[in-house]
């Protein structure tokens, strides 16, 4: 059953990453683009900005969801480290309960909020605005799936912390 | 408002991510003290996520990347043992310039560290420098990145606050170079004092060219990069773009270290990287709504103007916050966290957002390097195989530099700001 789930997480996540990519490449080109068109033609690609801005918020939604697949979120680990094995497995579990508590109240939350402003147009693009905003929900329902799997699988603790520092 | 910090701190201690710390914190205040605005967290989760600006973290993330991948960290050191080898200590003066020009290249500390690093402390040790220094002054060396433009931390700063990019990217490089010069001079001091090795004895003219025409093109991108943010010829997020076509040019076809099979790797963790602190972006604009509706930097600001205390004084306390809370908390999400409830109270008495974000900059790069969280530490412990606390010890006399930095650019404005106001105005 456990390495079921792993299998699970390690497939999921690997197609979520490549898709992340191919989004974030496609930003890139966008850049690229916009910068070669306003500074080599003086013109521009309508609604190029807010293009690059929705795409940014899938790579950022389904990325926070990959990220804690990975088990790669940012967190103050002092205590943590200090804790007993036994303590850090049952704080890990209700650690993981907490998150997907909030995700899935986020979730239903968004699904409301979408419902009442997802049908207005965007600036530029003239897209419905849900196109973008669904992006919230996706990155919630992974991040909760990510959360049972994380509870459920065996994939050890990083005690690490990301970021850019 | 003390459920919303009490929920936040036990959320933190007991390890649940920066992240979900503040959302779940949020909604708990929600739920209890404003049920019928509910609805309003999706919207501001979303609007926090929708960022132009931000878009810059992911691309300076990867240009920084795709050059550490083609393979710079030697390029630089040679060149940089051409000036500095045959002084006393040449290799831990060398450690000390490239962390300069790295920190500039990658933007990170922590990249810095892990790059160098693997390089600089085997050699360092091969050469007699005792572990304790090789990887004591890698980690201190390395909190320039910070600094110097162009700085990711910056980039989340200017966000946080709504200041220029291409100021607080200036307001960074007078203290780097600051530290940087200070750390050299320290070196020189140690170098001589304990008759560490000379370096680069015997170094032709046309070899030593050759270094230096080698690693031109990576020494010059940030001159680009930062030059046109700078110039106002582009935004951040262009100038982050077009820095990782040059960094892909570069690595391609220049240094030919870069493999096309290595681009989806660094694609993918750079969306990590920028992922891990976008949703605490996202998440922490619940939290900074809720300290608005509670009016908290008033009460913050009323309560430091109340104090009567001359403003050094209270800078010096404000810098105090900053390496304490450095200590314990990553840069970025300290900055998300520290920024809305510090900056409207430093403005108040006069400090420019500007200055306080090269202060909280430097003072947060001090934490990189301390013990218990310092990243920088763990890195280089991973690397040298000897634990943070004694890499600690080696690195406090080069952290000391930082602290003076740290104490100048709080007390004399010039230091932070004459470079902006020289290339992009008051």
């Amino acid at each position: 059953m456990t390495a079921w789930l792993n299998r699970i997480n390690t497939v999921t996540v690997r197609v979520l990453e490549i898709v992340m990519a191919l989004i974030f490449s496609a930003m890139f080109v966008i850049v690229a683009v916009l910068v070669i068109q306003r500074y080599l033609f003086a013109s521009g690609l309508v609604g190029g900005d807010e293009l690059l801005e929705y795409l940014f918020i899938y790579t950022s939604t389904i990325g926070a969801a990959v990220v804690l697949a990975r088990r790669e979120h940012v967190g103050i680990p002092v205590f943590w480290q200090r804790m007993k094995p036994w303590a850090r497995k049952a704080f890990d579990t209700a650690n993981h309960l907490v998150i997907i508590f909030l995700n899935v109240y986020m979730l239903i939350l968004s699904q409301k909020w979408i419902a009442v402003v997802g049908g207005s147009a965007s600036t530029m693009l003239g897209i419905p605005m849900w196109v973008a905003e669904i992006a919230l929900p996706i990155g919630c329902g992974l991040t909760v799936l990510y959360g049972l799997l994380n509870i459920f699988g065996s994939s050890p603790r990083r005690d690490e912390v990301g970021g850019c520092a | 408002m003390i459920l919303l910090l009490a929920s936040l701190l036990v959320l933190l201690v007991i390890g649940i991510p920066i992240a979900y710390s503040l959302g779940f914190s949020a909604l708990l205040y929600f739920l209890i003290e404003r049920p019928q605005l509910l609805l309003v967290l999706p919207q501001r989760v979303f609007s926090g996520l929708d960022s132009y600006a931000m878009i810059a973290l992911p691309l300076f993330c990867l240009m920084g990347l795709l050059m550490n991948e083609s393979g710079i960290t030697n390029r630089l050191i040679n060149f940089l043992m051409v000036f500095v080898g045959r002084l006393p200590g040449g290799l831990a003066l060398v450690n000390v310039l490239d962390s300069m020009v790295f920190g500039g290249i990658s933007g990170s500390s922590v990249a810095d560290v892990a790059s160098l690093g693997t390089v600089m402390i085997p050699a360092m040790e091969k050469r007699g420098y005792p572990k304790e220094f090789a990887s004591g002054i890698t980690v201190a060396t390395a909190t320039m990145g910070m600094m110097i433009p162009p700085s990711i931390p910056m980039v989340i700063y200017a966000f946080v606050s709504q200041e220029s990019v291409g100021k607080l990217f200036l307001a960074g490089a007078v203290p780097g170079i600051l530290v940087g010069v200070l750390m050299f001079a320290l070196t020189i001091g140690i170098s001589a004092r304990r008759k560490y090795p000379v370096e680069a004895a015997g170094l032709t003219l046309k070899e030593a060219g050759r270094r230096i025409v080698s690693a031109l093109p990576a020494v010059l991108m940030p001159v680009f990069v930062v030059g046109a943010v700078v110039l106002g010829v582009t935004t951040a997020t262009e100038s982050a773009g077009v820095g990782v076509l040059y960094a892909l040019v570069v690595g391609l076809f220049l240094y030919r270290g870069l493999k096309l099979k290595a681009i989806p790797r660094l694609l993918i963790q750079s969306v990590r990287m920028s992922a891990a602190v976008m949703i605490i972006i996202g998440f922490s604009q619940l939290y900074v709504w809720i300290l608005a509706i509670e009016k908290v930097p008033q009460m913050v600001t009323s309560f430091i103007s109340g104090l009567d205390l001359p403003v050094f004084a209270i800078l010096l306390v404000a810098d105090l916050v900053l390496l304490v809370i450095g200590t314990f908390v990553d840069v970025g999400p300290a900055i998300i966290l520290l920024c809305p409830i510090l900056l409207p109270a430093m403005v108040a008495i006069g400090v420019s957002p500007i200055q306080f974000g090269a202060m909280m900059i430097s003072g947060m790069a001090v934490g990189l390097v301390t013990p218990p969280v310092g990243m920088c530490l763990n890195v280089a412990s991973v690397i040298s195989g000897i634990n943070i606390f004694r890499i600690f010890r080696g690195a406090l006399p080069f952290i000391m530099m930082n602290i003076i930095v740290l104490i100048l650019i709080t007390l004399v404005p010039w230091f932070s700001l004459w470079l902006p106001n020289l290339l992009m105005g008051g």
